[in-house]
Parts: C-alpha cells; structure tokens; sequence
C-alpha cells in the first residue's frame, strides 16, 4: 500500500519508454490501495472502489430523472452483449435487499433474435436462444424471447406477451420470415441495412411493450455507442433527432419511453464491470462482425471515435456533453411524425432549404430517366378517393402506396434508407404501410382543401 | 529459460483465434532482454492470430477499443506495451467494440 504523495495527482505523462516496476503503479484515488484501473486520466480506482462507483453511477441515472415511479413494470431488453450483461447484473444489484438506495421498480426481460437477418440457419438461431435463456432463467426475473419477424404482422401491435418459463423453441411463422429476408435483400448498403434493422428493432420493442402493458423500456446503450451514434446519426441526415437518438429518455412514441440507464458508463467501464464482477457475455454474431473498418458509415465512425479515444480519455464525454447541449422539447401529440422511425417530421422546412435544393435537383436528374418505380404513381387521384367524403375511400383495396408517396412522410435519414429499395409497398411491414397510407391520405387532402381554409 | 502465461481473449476478440478464449503459451527465451506485452503481440500475431490481424494489432500496439488486462488490473496502471512479463501472468484482452 502506497500513500499519495505530493504532485502524484498530476496528470501522468503516458510513459511510452522505460521499463515498468510494480512499486510504480498507482493507488485508488478513493483509498489508497493498489489501483486496478484507470477511468480517466487523473481516476485509477481499486476493484472495490470501481465497483461501488459503478453502482452509485446508476442508481443516481434513475434517482436524476425520477422517470420510473416505485412499483412500475418496466421491460429491459436484452442482448447478450457486454453492456446488456452489466446491465442485468446492475439492476439484480440496486434490487437486492442489500442495496443502499434500493431501486424499486419491477422488471421483465426480452431477447429479440434477429439471426434471420443474419444469415444463420434455425441451428444457430436455437443454439444462440438457449444460451440467453439460460442466462435469464438464472438471474430469476421474468423473460421472454421474441424473433423480429414478428415485426412484419399484420397489426401495428402484438396481440399479446406473455413471459415464459423455459425456452423450448423459436416461433416463427416461415411468411413473416420469407417476408422479412425479402425487406432485408432490398436495402443494398451496410449502413442503410444498419439503420434498418435499428428502426425495425426499436419498433418491435415497443410494440411487444405496449402488448405486454409497459410504459418504459430500459436499454443497454453506453455513452460510447451514443457518442458514435451521435456522429454517425449526422453523418446520415438523422441529425434533427439527436435528442431522441442519444438522450437519456426517448420520448419519440407518445406511449413509451425508451429509458438509457447506462449512457452515463463508457464501454471500457462497462467491459471492466463485467471482468470484475467474473461475468461472461455472450459474443453473438452482428451484421458488422469481422469486417473491415470502413465497412459501414456506424462501423467508420466506431473506429474513429474508439481510435481517438485511445490517445485522448475525454472524447467520449466531449461528444456526449455537446449532444448534451441540445435537448427535446415535449413533444406535441400533435405533431407530424416519421411513419417509420417516429422521430419528428424534419423535411417540413423553407422552400429555400439543402434539402428542397437535393429534391429540386432530383426531379430534375428523374426527368430523363425513366422511372424504375413500380406502382403507378400517378393513378392515385382516381384511385385512392371515391370522393363520396364519407369515408369509403378507406375501403378503396388498390391503393398502391409508391415510393415517392411513402417518402412524403418520412424523415430525412429514414428517406435514405428506402432510396435503394425497388418498390415499398410489397416489401415493408403491413403496419408501416397502413399508417403511411392513411398519412399520405390525410396530407393530400388536407393539400386539397387547403385553398379553402380561412387562414387561422 | 521458458515462459510460461495465460491469455484469455473475450468480447469477441476470440473470434479471430479461432473462438478459443484461452490459451496457455510458453514463450521462447529472449537472447537480447526480457518479454514485454509489446513482444508478446508481436508473437501472438505471428503464433496464435488466425485471421484478419488488423482487427487485433494496429501498428505496435492493440486496435483501439481492445481492453488489455495484466493479472486482473488495467494495462494502463502498468506500463502498458513496457510491461515486463512474468511467469504465471494472465492476460486478457477483451473487444469493446461492436460485433467484436
Ligand atoms: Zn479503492
Ligand atoms: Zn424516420
């Protein structure tokens, strides 16, 4: 044991040269043991003393906000993966009787396995469930697996969610497969198959929590994936959503939030929980797994930021606290929102706008080239409205929802997304197209009768 | 003289070996000085690595986003690449990144 002397907490010089004697190493900047890692440049912990910083850390995210009352349901989702894993084990913590500031609300866990976009045979997809259950069966909460197939039912919710007890087997009906394999083979870049599956992902948790009557969702995103997201999200026109892609509430759907209880642990932090405390997560394949570093605009920017990170500890949190910087206001219901992502609507913006300026040029650059979109775009008039006004157009069975029609209600980044996609109406989810359809109908006519308002 | 550690690969980092997590080494003796992890990568690269080596070492040192563990305490309290090895040490590196 070594005590501090003077000038030792000055910021070290990274010794690059010179050899190393153990009488060298640094003590816990708490109480003077032997440190076992280092946090940021000036904070070496010892084990313990990282480990109860870990948990005042996250008890204090829940304490802040005061979002979740005592006694409420919430659903955590769970992947396996490093930061799910810490953050299972940091909610088994806060609820134990032990726990200083017991955490009090009660939660419920779902893996969705996404091994159809994957590639992996209904083997691996069995293998890769029954390892999670395995896991969630003995930290002893309630659990269920989902396949994010169900994303492509018919209706906008889930008719039900139950827990299970054991997993015997993955349920998915080989349509929504084919359906959802079609979808995926339409998107044609990494990072729009990335943004994808995260839209897809993030609808599907919500629908299976309303199903189940939860009003929150808590997640396992650290601050260093939102810190990569943050710049990724603007690299991808996302950049109006920040608020609600990094902040620690997404209140994007009226009738759920999606809480981030680990935003305030970097990766390295929650990787070293892991390794203290001896737990193991599982390593299941991602769609950027083994590839090169340029793969997508995620996996570039990933290498940026862990890259920069190494050679300056504050990155991170320089990010995050400029993210921090712009915050949501509440949310109007009213408001038009993304048919996709739900996020605000983005694109209504000035006629002297980039983005009226990319849509000028493109109609342009269209108007010489034939129109590879299928669906007859121009039929709509007569098709989509019997004009009777009393609600009989809704019945109308052949309105074709065109590509051009569905991006009239979608944000910016989420546009980008179908850009590639040959045809929108056989391929996306029923309950995407029949919340755009009614959208793009209810704008029309609102265009429609637009001349006849008085201005209010 | 040999030298015999362990090192453990986790997080996804042992993917790239194969999917064996742990490996028990014994390292040939150095004419000119001791091991140190900057030796130590070098000869994982060329020994142990079964694919994709810039996935794992960047230049001399490990691919940002790789943690590195010597006997249970964070690299960076210990020298880092001048860590000198000794008989018995356990290593880790664990991938933070996504997808390993
Ligand atoms: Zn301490
Ligand atoms: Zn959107």
């Amino acid at each position: 044991m070594c005590s501090v002397q003077d000038g030792e907490d000055v910021i070290p010089e990274r010794k690059k040269t010179g050899k190393f004697t153990e009488g060298e190493r640094r003590p816990c900047m708490k109480c003077g043991e032997s440190a076992a890692v280092i946090i940021r440049v000036n904070d070496a912990f010892c084990r313990g003393c990282f480990l109860t910083y870990c948990t005042h850390k996250f008890r204090s995210a829940f304490g802040k906000s005061k979002l979740i009352r005592d006694g409420e349901k919430v659903l955590v989702a769970f992947s396996g993966g490093q930061s799910s894993t810490a953050l299972l084990h940091l909610i088994q913590e806060g609820l134990s009787e032990r726990a200083q500031k017991k955490l009090r609300f009660i939660p419920s866990f779902v893996f969705i396995d996404e091994g159809a976009v994957l590639n992996q045979t209904q083997e691996e997809r069995s293998e890769t469930c029954q390892q999670v259950a395995a896991l969630l069966q003995q930290s002893g909460f309630p659990w269920n697996i989902i396949s994010l197939e169900k994303i492509m039912q018919e209706s906008n919710s889930l008719e039900k969610f139950e827990l299970s007890e054991q997993f015997e087997s993955l349920h998915v009906s080989e349509k929504d497969q084919e359906e959802l394999k079609s979808l995926w083979n339409s998107v044609k870049t990494l990072s729009a198959k990335e943004e994808m599956i995260r839209t897809l992902r993030s609808r599907l948790l919500v629908s299976i929590a309303t199903a189940g009557g939860y009003s929150k969702v808590l997640v396992g995103d650290t601050g260093t994936k939102l810190s990569i997201r943050l710049l990724s999200d603007v690299a991808q026109g996302r950049g109006m959503h920040l608020p609600f892609e990094t902040g620690f509430a997404d209140c994007r759907h009226p009738e759920m939030k999606i809480v981030r209880p680990v935003r305030d642990f970097t990766a390295k932090e929650v990787a070293m929980y892991n390794a203290f405390h001896n737990l193991q997560p599982l390593v299941l394949p991602a769609l950027t797994t083994k590839a090169a570093s340029n793969a997508s605009i995620e996996r570039l920017t990933e290498t940026f930021v862990t890259g920069l990170q190494a050679d300056f500890p504050s990155t991170v949190s320089t990010i995050f606290r400029t993210g921090e910087k712009l915050s949501v206001e509440d949310m109007d219901s009213e408001v038009d929102r993304c048919q996709f992502c739900q996020a605000p609507l983005d694109t209504n913006v000035p006629a002297s706008s980039a983005l009226n300026a990319t849509l000028f040029s493109q109609s342009l650059s269209q108007k010489s080239s034939t129109s590879t979109i299928g669906g007859a775009s121009n039929c709509d008039k007569t098709d989509s409205c019997c004009g009777e006004g009393d609600g009989s157009c809704q019945t109308q069975k052949d309105f074709r929802l065109t590509k051009e029609d569905l991006a009239d209600v979608l944000c910016y980044g989420c546009r980008l997304v179908i850009k590639d996609m040959n045809s929108v109406d056989d391929l996306l989810p029923a309950n995407v197209l029949q919340s755009a359809a009614a959208a793009v109908r209810r704008k029309k006519m609102k265009d429609e009768i637009q001349d006849f308002l008085l201005p209010s | 003289m040999e030298l015999v550690v362990s090192l453990e690969f986790s997080g996804g980092a042992e993917l790239l070996f194969d999917k064996v997590k742990n490996h028990e080494v014994s390292l040939p003796a150095r004419a000119n000085g001791p091991w140190t992890i900057k030796h130590l990568l070098v000869w994982i690269k060329d020994n142990l690595l079964k694919e994709r080596p810039e996935l794992f070492v960047q230049g001399d040192t490990v691919r940002p986003g790789i943690l590195v563990l010597i006997n249970d305490a964070d690299w960076e309290l210990m020298g880092e690449l001048n860590y000198e090895l000794k008989s018995k040490d356990r290593i880790v590196f664990i991938s933070t990144l996504h997808g390993g």
